[in-house]
């Protein structure tokens, strides 16, 4: 699959599925419906080989996917069950292409006894409650994959109004395997399919906002013909354009650089922020509803801010690592001399 | 608006980037050059001609012209080296990122025989005649005027912020040469030294004499040098904007302070410098992305016009931002007159900084060329 085979052929599928019109619903739970006709094409299992279970293509092909959710808003865990069934291929468990997994993006603290139970707490796992597994990396190196309807479930929500919950597992029967993907590649991934998620989302409110701008009439003419109002498209134009370009160039490297990667969160983070704010501000009021669909984005952009790296870690960490390298102008210029890092 | 496709360096641009740096680590220790910011780098015209002796100014010049025949690519990696040093390009900065390739692409053949090769060994040096008084961002409103006389051309009027002129051999200008307000320019390559071109120095705000007024008295040209169809300055010169604002000098004037501050030990003692450094250092990576995608494009033999100004538009005034941040860090108010070259340089950024966002397109300029960019879609 090529990159413009993949987001063209499926650019029709996500618009029909998500049409742009819709009128905004949280989710309650996952829609099983919408999941079947995902994943029976195996879009979340990309850049997974075949023989594992996955449906082929490449990095760049699962970026475009990741584009594309976040262009269209998708609410469904598409991310997260790639994660978990890329963790679980890669370490030699079969995965079921009809179900839908997340991962933990928050710590993970759970201790497995000989017996082969789990107790402790998974935070922050979307969809946590309602998906078919989780699948956790553990401190030491682990894979354990648990049955939520086993745990104890505290359901809450991110800023965008996804499930988020917290998994609560007391003794619970897993599978546990040693993990082939340690815990940093993991976060590195994550982090790349936010910052895929978000260059979609910043497309898409680009877009609505230049949109709005061009109808919305005040003192006799589109708002948009003000100068004033046209820095703000200008700002939100640069934000998707940069931050696509950050995914796409990821998607290209021969392998991820944990500096590569963080720098692109931590720009795509910032983007974010300048952006959403741009958008409502271009907007006014009618940005502000729920009745209007600019929250899908921007909600969804602020939620991710804080997955797979959040902006002052980030910068922490890849200053501090500029700062013990030999050159600042190689950290910037020279992919052989990136600064060492780790997630 | 085009998109920016990802792209890495091939093994062959590696190695050129090892090679140049190789040379430059010998031909500019630290400590042995003065340090510039950028484009602004010190005019050193022994520097300028032992880096073309290299091949490594005109390279992306024709190769029958004297020019390397290499790519944007390639000629991106040897700048991004020279600006990381702070390096003394201000001779050949000119001609080669801008009129070395404009006098490639609009010029007669006489003219590419007679300039081009001198541009590529680094000795001829080339400043930019565009604005005047009463026209800056307004640039189809320029008065100097080319009147024909005899077989040439009579040319009148003031050019004003004009930097360089001072040592450049050329000055490539754009005349008003009729009425009809954009097809009525034509650009002309004058040479300095002519007679009834007066060159003066406009002291610049941190006290440099790179800047100029160039004031023509019935100069005298002759029509060979005239740069493209009488009428065609306002396209060629259009054409030159993306040479002009999407390269790497865009986001890189600050590289040499930000070396130092990096390497400094208080910065690497210093948990809150290292949030603020890798905030600076993760969004270069990102423009550096950009730029280089920017140049496969130009080698592509694209015009990335709307590329270019968004790109320069944020980075611009990123580095201004950058500068406030390594401020802030430095404790106290920096000497311009210091013995130490970086708090001399970073004294000096504080003060040319504003100037970032003005030169080769205003913030505000190039806003408007990328909110057209977004409405022709």
């Amino acid at each position: 699959m090529s990159t413009s085979s993949v987001s063209g052929a499926l650019a029709g599928f996500f618009a029909s599925t998500w049409p742009s019109d819709a009128v905004p619903v949280e989710p309650d739970g996952l829609d099983r419906v919408t999941w079947n006709s995902l994943s029976e094409i195996g879009l979340h299992l990309v850049d997974i080989e075949e023989n594992l279970g996955g449906s082929g293509g490449d990095l760049a092909d699962l970026v475009q996917i990741a584009i594309l959710c976040g262009r269209h808003a998708v609410d469904l865990p598409v991310v997260e069950s790639h994660l978990a069934a890329w963790v679980m291929a890669r370490s030699g468990l079969e995965i079921d292409s009809a179900h839908a997994y997340s991962v933990p993006l928050g710590p993970v603290d759970v201790t497995v006894n000989d017996a082969g139970h789990a107790s402790g707490v998974l935070r922050d796992v979307p969809w946590g409650g309602s998906v078919d597994r989780v699948v956790a990396v553990t401190g030491d190196g682990h894979l354990i994959v648990v049955d939520p309807a086993r745990a104890q479930v505290a359901s809450g929500r991110d800023l965008a109004g996804q499930p988020r919950d917290r998994l609560l597992l007391n003794e619970v029967a897993v599978t546990r395997v040693s993990s082939a993907v340690p815990r940093d590649e993991l976060v590195l991934r994550t982090a790349l399919l936010r910052v895929s998620q978000m260059a979609g989302a910043l497309q898409a409110a680009a877009e609505m906002t230049r949109r709005y701008t061009g109808e919305r009439f005040q003192f006799g003419k589109p708002i948009g013909a003000f100068q004033a109002v046209q820095a703000h498209l200008v700002e939100l134009q640069q934000m998707a354009v940069m931050t696509t370009s950050l995914a796409e160039r990821l998607a290209v490297q021969p392998q991820l650089r944990a500096f590569d990667v963080m720098a692109a969160k931590l720009v795509a983070n910032e983007n974010a922020m300048a952006a959403a704010r741009a958008a409502h501000q271009a907007h006014g009021a009618i940005g502000m509803t729920r009745e209007y669909r600019l929250h899908l984005l921007t909600r969804r952009l602020h939620s991710w801010r804080g997955d797979g790296g959040d902006t002052l870690t980030l910068s922490a960490r890849l200053g501090a690592a500029t700062a013990a390298a030999p050159s600042f102008a190689a950290a910037v210029l020279d992919e052989d001399h990136r600064p060492e890092v780790r997630p | 608006m085009k998109s920016l496709v990802p792209t890495t360096l091939s093994t062959e641009e590696r190695a050129l980037q090892r090679e140049v740096r190789a040379f430059l680590d010998d031909r500019l220790p630290p400590g042995g050059h003065p340090l510039g910011l950028g484009m602004s780098g010190e005019v050193d015209p022994e520097f300028s001609r032992d880096l073309a002796a290299q091949g490594w100014v005109g390279m992306a010049l024709p190769r029958e012209y004297g020019g390397g025949g290499r790519t944007a690519v390639e000629r991106q990696i040897v700048v991004e080296e020279l600006l990381a040093r702070g390096a003394p390009v201000g001779y050949h900065w000119v001609a080669d990122r801008q009129s070395g390739p404009s006098i490639a692409r609009n010029g007669t053949e006489e003219q590419r025989r007679r300039l081009l090769p001198g541009i590529a060994r680094g000795e001829l040096s080339f400043a930019i005649g565009m604005s005047e008084p009463d026209s800056g961002s307004d640039l189809a409103s320029v008065r100097a005027r080319a009147v024909r006389h005899r077989d040439g051309w009579l040319i009148n009027g003031t050019k004003i912020w004009t930097s360089g002129a001072a040592t450049a051999t050329h000055v490539l200008g754009l005349f008003r040469t009729s009425e009809d307000r954009r097809g009525g320019l034509t650009q002309f390559i004058v040479e300095s030294d002519v007679a009834g071109l007066t060159i003066s120095p406009i002291p610049f705000i941190d006290g440099t004499l790179h800047f100029c007024e160039l004031s023509f008295e019935d100069v005298y040209v002759p029509d060979t040098a005239r740069l493209g169809d009488v009428g065609a300055g306002w396209s060629q010169n259009t054409g030159e904007l993306a040479l002009e604002r999407g390269g790497v000098d865009r986001w890189m004037s600050l590289m040499p302070v930000l070396e130092a501050w990096a390497r400094s030990p208080e910065v690497r003692a210093s948990p809150v410098a290292h949030v603020d450094l890798g905030r600076i250092v993760s969004r270069l990576w990102a423009f550096r992305g950009m730029s280089l995608s920017i140049a496969r494009l130009v080698d592509a033999g694209e015009s990335p016009v709307a590329e270019a100004a968004l790109v320069k538009e944020m980075a611009t005034r990123f580095e201004q931002e950058s500068v406030e941040i390594v401020r802030r860090h430095f404790g106290r108010t920096p000497d311009l007159d210091s013995d130490d070259p970086w708090e001399s340089l970073l004294a000096r950024a504080i003060l040319v900084s504003p100037s970032w966002t003005i030169r080769g397109g205003t913030t505000e300029i190039l806003r408007s060329v990328i909110a057209k960019g977004l409405v022709s879609r």
